[in-house]
Formats: C-alpha cells, sequence, structure tokens
C-alpha cells in the first residue's frame, strides 16, 4: 500500500505534539538517550528509527513519562511528560515493545480492562470491527495467541479509543511479512482517516519508507536526523566515480560521509551534497563518469549510521 | 508540599534505617564469628596445675589431698562438725539415691566411714533453690511468645479421678486466674485477694517471677507457691484460696528456696524427711538487699536474717538454710577473692580480673551459723581449704585478642551506648527487662570498641574515604555532612551503608574533564550543565520550522 | 471507576492464591480442629498429675486446640503475602507488562494503591475471615470442653499481620533496581528481621506496634520507588 499525501490534510503541519528539549537518560556512566531534540508535528507519521542500542525505547519511555530523565524535558501534547495528567494520557495511545499484554486476560476482558480508562471515548464498534477484520475470537486468551495475533490486539486497543497521539515502540516486531502489511494497512487507513499523529519506532525501514512522512534518526542515543522522508532520502546519496587510472587519494568533496575504493573505481556516499557539486568534483578529478547508486531507505540508513572506521564482519565484504 | 516531596522526607531516612540496621546485623554477626573460629582454633582448656606437677609431672601426696579435698562434698552436723565426703565413682547426671562408693573423713583427713550404702551421719538438709524446680519469668516470657508453636498458656487443672472439671488458666495481662467449668462457662477469677466475680475487682498478683506447684496428699489438683517482685501466694484453686506468705517492704524478693512445703520436696532432701521431726516446712525469700526472710509453719513463724553487708564483698557468697530439731542453720560459702567488676564495667577490666583470679591462688570457705528466733548469727563452725592457680590462660587471652582487633571496626557509638543504655537497662524492674533488649547488650559488650585509638583512627580512615567519593556526587552540603557524621558513629556499617544507598555513576564532566555525578543536572565542579553534544556536521535536523506546542 | 478497575484486574490475579490458602487454611486447619475436639486435649497430661507429688510445671502449660491452625496460617499468611508480592511487583518485570499497566489514564499512586489494597483485602479478609469461622468453631462448647484464649485470637491476627509485613519486603525488593547482591533484597531482609522481632515478643502490644512500625516503614519506601519511575 502506497502513501497519499494528498489525500491527508496537511493542517497544523507545523505545530507540534511532541517536542523533547535536552532529553538525557544515563545507565550508570553511558548515556542512552543524549541530548534529544526531538519536534513531532501534529498530522504526521514519524518513524523513529535507529540500530540495536541505540536508544529508541529508551527515547519513547522517557517521552511518555514511566522513566525519569537525567536531565532535559519532554512534552506531549503540551504537557509536560514528567506530569502527564490522566486527561492527557487518555488521548495517548501506546503500543509497547513486544505487545506485553495480561497473559490470562480474554480479549473481551482485555477490552473493558482499557475501556474502563477511556469512559467517553473509547469505540466499542471500532474495536470489534478490527478483532473481526483481524479474525480473532474475543473469548481468546492472550496466552493462547500468537505473536502477530498479540500486535494486532495491542493495535486494536491502542486505536479504539482514537488518540490524538499514538506512540508505537516497534509494533511490527516478529511478524511475518504479510502480518505486517496487514498490520500496516490498517494502521494507515485509520489514521488517514482520522489525523491522528503517529510516531514509531522500527528495525524495518521498508515499513517506515512505504508508511511514513517523516523521519527521527537516532544513533548512540544522540539525534542524527528529523526531517522528512524526502529531505533524507534526496540527501544521503551514493555516488560512483570511474577513473581511467586508481582514484585520487585525496577526496575533499563537501558532504563526504564514507569512501571505498577499489582499482578504477571510488565510490563515496554523501550528504546534502546536490548534482552541482559532484559534477564539478568529477570534473576536477578527471573521473571518466560518475553516476547516483540506487539506494533504498535501508540502504541509506546503514550508511548513514555506519562508523566512520567500520570493520568488515566478513572476508568477502573486501570485493 | 507535593505527595511526592511528603514521602520522599519520610523514606529517605527509612531506608537508611532499614539498611544500616541490616548491615550492622550482618557485621556483628561476622565479628561474633570471627572471634568464635579464633577462639576454637586456638581454645585450650585452663586446668589446674599445681607446682610439683608442673615439675615432675605428678602431683605429690599433699597436692594429691589438696585435691580431694578440694573435690569432696562438705557437709554439716547439727553440732558444727564439719565431714569431707568423696565419691570415688560418681558419674555426671547421677541420681543422689544411686549406689556410690563413698568415703567420710574429718577435717583432719582420717577416714570415719566408707561404704556404698547410706551413711551414718544425719547431716543438715538444705532448703534448695526452686528456680531449678520452678517456672520462672523467663518461661512465662517464652510461653507468651508470639510465634505459634509457643502459643501455649499457664492451665491449672481441677481434676476428679476421670476428668477434668475446672481448668484456672493465667491471664499474663491482668496478673490473675480465670476459671472455667468443663462444658463452658466462666467461675470468675482468681487474684491477690482471693476469688472474684469480674476482673475489674480481681486484684493482680504483681509482677510474675516464678512459681512451683506440687499436688496435696489428698488432691491431685496442684497448689502453686507465686513469687512476684515483693511477694509470695501459695494458691490453692481447688480451696478458691489465696494466702500471701511473704511481703518485702525492703527490696525486692531475688531468690526463693524451699525446704518441704506443702507436698514439695527439693531434689536432694531425704526420702524420710517427711517423718522426720524438726523438718519444718520452711520457705526462704532472699531480697536484693541482702536480707533473708523465712517462713516457717508448724507452726507458724517469721525469721528475718539481716546478713552483714561485707559479705558481699567477697566472690561467690552464697547463703542457704536448714530447719533441723536442733534449730535453724544458715551455711555461707565464700572465696576469699574480691567481687568481680560489675558487667556494666569494661571488657579489660573484667578480663584482668579473670585472669588474676586464675593465676592466685585462692582460698574457699565454708561456714555454719546458728539462727536464732530473732535471726542473730552465731558462728559455729568455719572450714577453708586452697585452690591452686590455674596455669593456662589461652582461652581468656585468644578471645580477648580476637575481640580486640574485630571491634576495630564497631562503631563507636557502641561505648556510649553500652555506657548509658546498659545502667539505665540494669535500673529496670528485672520483671520489665526486655530479653531481647539482654541480649543486644550481651553482643555491644562483647563488640564495643572501648575508646580505643585504632578505632578512631579506622573511623577517620573511613570518613576520608567517604569524603574522597561523596564529593563528586554530591547534592548538597547538607547531605554530605550528614553522611560524613554518620560514617563517623557507624564505622564500617555505616561505610558500608553509604556506598549501598550512593554508589551512584561518575562521569567526567565534557565540561571541565573532573568526575561528576548524574544525580544532580549541574557539575558540582564547573556549576556547567551537561553540554550539548556539538552536532554532527553531517546530521540531518530540518525541523527549525516546526513550532513549539502552545 | 477506573480504580476499581485496576482493583478488579490485581484482584483477579490475586484470587487463585488467595482461594487456594483459604481452601488449605479451611480444609487443614478445621480438620485439626476437629481431631482436637474429637480426641480430648490433653488429658493425658494431667493424668500425671498425682496426690502428694511435686508437679513440674511445664505440666501445667498447654497448647490451645488452636496451636495447629495458628502455625498454618502463620505459615499460610507469610507464604501468601510472598507470592502476592512476586506476582504483582515481580512478575511484570519478567512478562514486561509495566509499561502497558502504567500507560493508564490515571495517576501512579492509584495503580500502587489497586495492588496494595488487593493483598491487603487478600489477607486481612480473606484470611481474617478464615481465623474468625476457626476461633468461633473452637469456641463451640459442645465440642471443647473449655474455651480459647482471646490471646490466641489476636495472636491469629498478628501472623496475619506477618503476612502483610512479608508482602511488603517483597513488593520493596521486586521494585528495587539494585542489583541482587546489594541492597535489592534488603526489603526481604527487613521484613524477615521484622518477622523475627515480632514472633519474640511476649507482649501482644510490642508484637503489634514492631509490627506497624514495619509496615509504616516499608509502605514509605515502596511509595517513594514506585514514584521515582525508573520502569
Amino acid at each position: 500500500m502506497s502513501r497519499h499525501p494528498n489525500s491527508r490534510k496537511k493542517k497544523t503541519m507545523n505545530e507540534t505534539v511532541l517536542e523533547t528539549h535536552n532529553l538525557t537518560r544515563y545507565y550508570g556512566s553511558a548515556a542512552a538517550v543524549d541530548h534529544l531534540n526531538l519536534k513531532v508535528p501534529r498530522g504526521c507519521i514519524c518513524g523513529f528509527i535507529g540500530r540495536n542500542g541505540a536508544g529508541k525505547t529508551t527515547a519513547i519511555k522517557l517521552m511518555l513519562g514511566l522513566l525519569e530523565p537525567t536531565a532535559g524535558s519532554s512534552s506531549l501534547l503540551g504537557c509536560d511528560s514528567a506530569a502527564l495528567t490522566p486527561a492527557i494520557r487518555q488521548r495517548i495511545g501506546y503500543v509497547t515493545e513486544g505487545h506485553r499484554l495480561f497473559r490470562w486476560m480474554t480479549i473481551s476482558e482485555l477490552e473493558n480492562f482499557q475501556a474502563a480508562f477511556f469512559p467517553r471515548q473509547w469505540d466499542r464498534k471500532l474495536f470489534a470491527e478490527m478483532i473481526e477484520y483481524f479474525e480473532l475470537a474475543k473469548k481468546r486468551k492472550i496466552k493462547h495467541l500468537s505473536n502477530g495475533q498479540r500486535a494486532q490486539v495491542s493495535l486494536a486497543l491502542a486505536l479504539a479509543p482514537k488518540p490524538e497521539l499514538l506512540i508505537m515502540d516497534d509494533p511490527t516486531l516478529g511478524l511475518d511479512a504479510a502480518i505486517r502489511r496487514q498490520f500496516l494497512e490498517g494502521m494507515i487507513e485509520l489514521i488517514m482517516r482520522q489525523g491522528r499523529t503517529v510516531l514509531f519506532s522500527s528495525h524495518i525501514l521498508a515499513d517506515v519508507e512505504r508508511v511514513a512522512d517523516r523521519i527521527a534518526v537516532i544513533d548512540k542515543g544522540r539525534l542524527r536526523a528529523s526531517c522528512s522522508l524526502e529531505e533524507f532520502r534526496s540527501a544521503v546519496r551514493k555516488v560512483v566515480f570511474t577513473f581511467a587510472d586508481s582514484p585520487p587519494a585525496q577526496v575533499d568533496i563537501d558532504g563526504l560521509l564514507h569512501c571505498r575504493r577499489s582499482d578504477k573505481q571510488l565510490e563515496l556516499t554523501l550528504v546534502g551534497a546536490d548534482d552541482f557539486e559532484v559534477a564539478a568534483w568529477a570534473e576536477a578529478v578527471n573521473a571518466l563518469e560518475h553516476h547516483t547508486a540506487k539506494m533504498n531507505l535501508e540502504d541509506q540508513f546503514i550508511e548513514f549510521t555506519a562508523p566512520a572506521n567500520r570493520r568488515k564482519l566478513f572476508q568477502w565484504e573486501e570485493t | 508540599m507535593k505527595l511526592k516531596n511528603k514521602i520522599e522526607f519520610f523514606a529517605a531516612p527509612a531506608k537508611i534505617f532499614v539498611t544500616v540496621v541490616i548491615i550492622l546485623i550482618v557485621v556483628m554477626i561476622l565479628q561474633a564469628l570471627v572471634i568464635e573460629i579464633a577462639w576454637a582454633i586456638r581454645h585450650e582448656t585452663a586446668r589446674s596445675v599445681t607446682p610439683a606437677a608442673k615439675e615432675t609431672g605428678e602431683p605429690n601426696e599433699a597436692e594429691q589431698k589438696l585435691a580431694r579435698i578440694r573435690s569432696c562434698l562438705k557437709d554439716f552436723l547439727p553440732d558444727g562438725t564439719v565431714h569431707l565426703i568423696s565419691s570415688s565413682n560418681r558419674r555426671p547426671y547421677s541420681q543422689p539415691n544411686e549406689s556410690v562408693n563413698r568415703r567420710i573423713y574429718d577435717v583432719n583427713d582420717n577416714l570415719l566411714w566408707e561404704g556404698v550404702s547410706s551413711s551414718p551421719y544425719k547431716y543438715l538438709s538444705w532448703a534448695d533453690i526452686v528456680s531449678r524446680e520452678s517456672f520462672r519469668l523467663q518461661d512465662m516470657k517464652w510461653l507468651n511468645m508470639i510465634s505459634p508453636d509457643m502459643c501455649r498458656s499457664l492451665e491449672v487443672p481441677i481434676r476428679t479421678e476421670d476428668a477434668v472439671v475446672e481448668i484456672w488458666r493465667y491471664l499474663p495481662g491482668r496478673a490473675c486466674f480465670v476459671g472455667y467449668e468443663a462444658g463452658g462457662g466462666r467461675i470468675g477469677y482468681i487474684g491477690a485477694a482471693g476469688l472474684a466475680d469480674s476482673a475489674a475487682k480481681a486484684e493482680p498478683f504483681g509482677e510474675f517471677v516464678a512459681f512451683f506447684a506440687w499436688c496435696p496428699d489428698e488432691s491431685s489438683s496442684p497448689v502453686l507457691v507465686w513469687q512476684t517482685n515483693r511477694r509470695i501466694f501459695e494458691i490453692s484453686f481447688e480451696d478458691r484460696k489465696v494466702e500471701m506468705l511473704c511481703e518485702s517492704t525492703a527490696g525486692d524478693i531475688q531468690r526463693l528456696s524451699a525446704g518441704t512445703w506443702g507436698n514439695f520436696r527439693p531434689r536432694n532432701f531425704p526420702q524420710e524427711a517427711k517423718k522426720v521431726d524438726g523438718y519444718r516446712p520452711l520457705l526462704v525469700c532472699q531480697t536484693d538487699q541482702g536480707s533473708y526472710n523465712l517462713i516457717l509453719r508448724d507452726p507458724d513463724q517469721r525469721i528475718t536474717v539481716e546478713t552483714p553487708a561485707e559479705w558481699n564483698l567477697w566472690h561467690g557468697n552464697y547463703c542457704r538454710f536448714a530447719i533441723a530439731e536442733e534449730g535453724i542453720f544458715l551455711n555461707r560459702f565464700w572465696v576469699e577473692v574480691e567481687q568481680m567488676p560489675r558487667s556494666s564495667e569494661s571488657n579489660k577490666d573484667r578480663e584482668k580480673w579473670l585472669r588474676d583470679y586464675r593465676e592466685k591462688i585462692k582460698k574457699q570457705r565454708t561456714e555454719l551459723y546458728k539462727v536464732d528466733d530473732n535471726g542473730n548469727l552465731s558462728l559455729l563452725s568455719s572450714f577453708a581449704w586452697t585452690t591452686p592457680a590455674d596455669s593456662i590462660t589461652v582461652s581468656i587471652a585468644t578471645r580477648s585478642a580476637a575481640r580486640r582487633y574485630v571491634s576495630l571496626v564497631s562503631p563507636a557509638l557502641y561505648d556510649p551506648l553500652l555506657y548509658f543504655g546498659f545502667r539505665y537497662y540494669a535500673s529496670l524492674d528485672r520483671t520489665r527487662q526486655d530479653e531481647f533488649l539482654r541480649e543486644i547488650f550481651g553482643m555491644l559488650r562483647e563488640l564495643h570498641p572501648g575508646l580505643s585509638v585504632w578505632n578512631w583512627v579506622l573511623t577517620a580512615i573511613m570518613v576520608g574515604f567517604t569524603a574522597w567519593h561523596a564529593w563528586p556526587r554530591r547534592t548538597s552540603t547538607a547531605r554530605l555532612v550528614f553522611w560524613l557524621v554518620f560514617v563517623a558513629a557507624f564505622n564500617l556499617a555505616g561505610l558500608l551503608t553509604y556506598l549501598a544507598l550512593n554508589h551512584t555513576q561518575v562521569i567526567k564532566c565534557p565540561a571541565c574533564g573532573r568526575h561528576r555525578g548524574l544525580n544532580r543536572p549541574d557539575c558540582v565542579r564547573c556549576r556547567r550543565e551537561l553540554p550539548t553534544p556539538k552536532p554532527g556536521r553531517l546530521d540531518l535536523i530540518l525541523d527549525t520550522h516546526i513550532k513549539p506546542a502552545t | 471507576m477506573k480504580f476499581v478497575m485496576l482493583l478488579r484486574k490485581e484482584a483477579r490475579e490475586s484470587a487463585p492464591w488467595i482461594l487456594l490458602s483459604v481452601i488449605v487454611l479451611l480444609a487443614i486447619g478445621g480438620l485439626l480442629l476437629r481431631q482436637e475436639a474429637r480426641y480430648g486435649q490433653d488429658n493425658w497430661r494431667y493424668s500425671q498429675l498425682s496426690p502428694g507429688q511435686t508437679v513440674s510445671p511445664y505440666m501445667l502449660t498447654r497448647e490451645s486446640v488452636l496451636t495447629g491452625p495458628g502455625a498454618l496460617l502463620f505459615t499460610v499468611s507469610i507464604g501468601l503475602g510472598l507470592i502476592l508480592g512476586i506476582r504483582h511487583f515481580w512478575i511484570p518485570h519478567f512478562t514486561r507488562t509495566w509499561s502497558f499497566l502504567l500507560h493508564r489514564s490515571v495517576s501512579r499512586m492509584s495503580i500502587l494503591a489497586s495492588k496494595l489494597t488487593a493483598a491487603a483485602i487478600g489477607l486481612v479478609v480473606f484470611l481474617g475471615a478464615v481465623w474468625i469461622a476457626l476461633y468461633w468453631y473452637a469456641c463451640r462448647e459442645d465440642l471443647f470442653a473449655f474455651p480459647p484464649s482471646a490471646k490466641v485470637f489476636v495472636n491469629g491476627w498478628v501472623f496475619i499481620a506477618l503476612g502483610l509485613i512479608a508482602y511488603l519486603g517483597t513488593a520493596l525488593s521486586g521494585l528495587s533496581r539494585a542489583r541482587w547482591y546489594t541492597t535489592k533484597i534488603f526489603g526481604l531482609a527487613f521484613a524477615t528481621l521484622v518477622l523475627f522481632v515480632t514472633i519474640t515478643q511476649s507482649r501482644v502490644s510490642s508484637a503489634l506496634l514492631i509490627t506497624l512500625a514495619g509496615i509504616v516503614i516499608l509502605l514509605v519506601q515502596i511509595i517513594e520507588t514506585f514514584l521515582k519511575r525508573q520502569y
């Protein structure tokens, strides 16, 4: 399913619903989140991506007021996370990492439990529709559901109260491709209909590419990118230069992220360099020809977050 | 004040209290273990070695005779003659009537009689301390303990041949008895003034100290002699009768001894005592002022014996009484060594006394006095013998050395706590003295540092370490000072408590490069907040157009 | 309504254990009492009293008919306290459901209060009701020659309070984010200490005072730790 940006109202895209200010959290002497300054505008779907251990889950818990920060602050819907009132929490939906629910409850008991905390806004019809859509039996206990089914129940529980802001921590973790697509389609359908704001973290960048219109990249606790998806896609590019002889020893082009050499080729990963700059440099170094390699979001993310002196894991990566 | 702040106000001291109590207990246990292990490894029993045995390895004849005199039982005849009774094959815990080969000597070491049957001599039979046969305050406390298997009560049954028809249950809170008939129905309450129909009307007996019991000849329902701090009662539940036998106006009753009383017989009383003339029922109440109240029956008689105050200055001073046809007698036993220092004084003084006591030759003495109807004493006879020195005092030295070392890590607080606390505790009425507290003071006495300079030095080192550790982690001066004082007061336990609650991570301040804690937003050294990391030159932060939330 | 829903959820989680405790206490305690009623209470001991003899004072100390059920109540109460503490505060860490539970439109204090209330109801109301029933049974004149003392009844309530102590100690250890070899087990250790000190008291008033102090000390720490938002 592709996005339809024009079909979504872009009203108030510039107003934040989620904002962090130098949000910091240390575990021991290591900073899990280091001066995070993130803004998520209203009405967007923001993909929050990072490598394993980058600090995504910690950041989300800090934003939701579930963890106390070492320094800094964050606010959701204009309310400080440290003092989120019940009224504000009612406007926020949250899908936890791993879809951890009370295993002894049935789906219907879980619905009643969740609905009690949204007395005026719980949409029983919507919940029933979603459960029916996912082909789940309400009498089944959570412990008897598969990972994917639990994810579906989590989503239904999070969406039924029609939250203004939906925060999902790796919602498609452990799901197969078919269920993931179903999950995303369901989410997009509802979000687009209701005009909600979504922040979701994910390792699966194909999903992010499919649905997000903004991304935030966190690396070792620091925010490395916060922009629209198009801006990120167009900013990070890999250009391959071919030379008659060996490539130049020095590479002094603006925006250089990584450089790989072979006999007659130079592969440069660049950030923010436009075509003109690239062409000018190619001419300056007497490159025979140059072209931009095709990269999907996953490739771009890997290049963007790879360390400069990355060690090769396997020998054949050399070739 | 917000709820969170209010809770923190109480939670912080609660956390410190819990942590320090647990750590103190662990440290105390480890200290006690070290002392016991050291003592077990180097323990040797002190034994007496005579000068001759030191040289030749064997005692000579004179020393053997002295050893026999020491080990003999010293008994008196009513005329004051002392006999020394030696049992050659007596086993530990043997019964009085068990057949053993006895030899009886006079004071000049002349053998007067030898045999296994009863001797022809009628020695004075002494009233025995009933605590061996009685139920004491500690037993009552154990009985009333909350623990599940101690959920017992003291109940005196009134029986017929077949069944129990009544029980009288002791109520510790009211210090009286409540009676029930079998099959229900409360009979009433028995207190110091006798039977009452309600608890409010029953006069309490007073703080319980001990009781002993027997069944009369004509009944299988027990009669009790009930001892409180100042009074002794005889309670017959079957007859619903309470008789106050004795009331001490000066001082608490310390010890109760009984000759024959009712059907009570002391352990070592002759079997035929009941039939012998002159053996009147006798109860002896010793008060803590050193006077003895003698209660006699058949006919009823009360005698108060005031022993000289200087008797209490000697170690091992002990008196007992006997009734015979010839009159009332007092036997005094004592050692010609000054009393051991009081238990509240330092371990050093007590250990020195013990060492001196063991290392010197001592004279022990037993004396017989006649007591007249006015309680006056007249000395009839006296016998003394010597005890040689103990040559080995390693067991004391090892323990005291181990104690000296382990007490280096004891809190300095132990000394004032022992000095003031124990004095207050010792001044309490014995019925109010808590067993738990007694154990605590016992531990304190064992482990207190005794104003040792090395203890202070070690404390100072720990305080210095705490200051070094706390400096980069401090959130306020008051807290820092509190912890320094805390560690100074509690020594090792204080340091461990501090570390348990404050060992947070430190990082190098990115601004000034020195170590700082993370429990406050700014660096304690340079006062700067954690600086925002420099944005990477290739970072894509492009959200400046987004307005903050309103 | 929200608090009631939280309480229902906690109660449902605790229900199997509370029910099991009630059944065990009622069944075994009742059986022990019936045995006592049927075979007489220590009359063999008194048959050793004979005229003209010294009486060992220990022959005059007597177990209550409720000693067996009392010991069982002690064990069950502490066991239930431990289990509920684990269920309420340790299991959410292992199952990682804290985040789901804490993101409720109620104050954090309400979530904690629901757990504490569920445990208190389980211990005080349910076990208390069983203890009252057992004591009432032991007071029946047609079954038992002599009624049990009121002290035994109060002792039972002290055991129930010790169950609360066990629960709070387990809760505090569960909430602590320290390592197990540092201060994590101090909650349990303190609860154990309070337990030992309480059962060595001979006065009920001291026992109750110590238990109350223990409850207060543990409770303030639990509230403070829970509100500190470390998980």
